[in-house]
């Protein structure tokens, strides 16, 4: 899989910061830095990434750090290695034991 | 005996009663004294001055044998049934198993609220296993939620594991 040529998908890769706010109509895959409000289908967090701010995802999958609000209208999956601070909203949830969570959740 | 009791006299059967009731004593001492001859023989074997090592030794035994015992319910747990309800304080060593309905706040070393299980207080424990529900407060270090558990409350963790499915309502926090 090459996330970089997927049509409708951002891709940030190791190193790269970003403020700003993204909408992206499929999948957004962050292993960098990202600052800002996200809205996407996919968002998938690599073990390097970092994510704070507004997420709104359908389905959202953890292995690095997320902060602030997130809304993920369908799944949350916080693997192994995955850190969630923050205001949660869930449709469904799951963490992988080792995953961290700390915050307010609520189920849609 | 009940024949002799009905055909004989008031006084044969006192006679009876003594004549049996010494037997039985006789009986009994016999018992007794093949329960400790035993204990003698263990005796004599060693030093006179040792005699009183013997009933030490007996007693750890014995002493041992309760501990296996206690170490043995330790790893088995205590289960409240489903259809009863507890309201109270709860607090044991070793772990509980919840089927039913309890109120109030448990202090125990395993947690683990089964199915059809509905806990709602204070929960302090080290391994908290979530299948049924709960709401209130908890501290513990491991937490395991399955997928048919729903939890509603605010709980202290160390090392946390969600199933898919499971449905949490309320604040989960880390603890350092």
């Amino acid at each position: 899989m090459n996330p970089t040529t997927k049509q409708n998908s951002v891709f940030i890769g190791e190193g790269v910061s970003f403020k700003g706010s993204i909408n992206a109509p499929d999948e957004a895959v962050i292993e960098g830095q990202f600052d800002g409000d996200l809205t996407v289908s996919s968002l998938l967090i690599g073990q390097t990434g970092r994510v704070t701010g507004t997420i709104k995802a359908d389905r959202v999958d953890v292995k690095g750090e997320l902060n602030k609000d997130i809304s993920s209208r369908q799944l949350l999956i916080v693997r192994s290695t995955g850190k969630v601070n923050g205001t949660l909203e869930y449709g469904e949830i799951e963490i992988e034991r080792g995953g961290q969570v700390r915050g307010n959740m609520s189920q849609l | 005996m009940f024949n002799k009791f009905k055909s004989a006299p008031n006084n044969a059967p006192t006679e009876s009663e003594e004549a049996a009731d010494p037997v039985a004593p006789e009986e009994l001492v016999l018992i007794k004294e093949d329960k400790e001859e035993p204990a003698v023989p263990v005796a004599p074997v060693a030093p006179a001055t040792t005699t009183p090592n013997v009933t030490p030794s007996a007693t750890p035994q014995r002493g041992n044998g309760m501990m296996g015992m206690l170490q043995a319910n330790v790893s088995k747990p205590s289960i409240l049934s489903e259809g009863f309800y507890f309201k109270g304080e709860l607090s044991a060593k070793g772990t509980i198993h919840v089927e039913c309905s309890l109120n109030g706040q448990v202090q125990v070393y395993q947690l683990t609220i089964g199915s059809r299980g509905q806990v709602d207080g204070i929960v302090n424990c080290k391994i908290f296993h979530i299948k049924g529900r709960f709401s209130g407060t908890a501290t513990c270090e491991e937490l395991t939620v399955t997928s048919s558990a729903t939890v509603d409350g605010h709980v202290v963790y160390k090392t946390l594991s969600v199933q898919k499915g499971a449905s949490i309502k309320g604040e989960l926090l880390l603890a350092k």
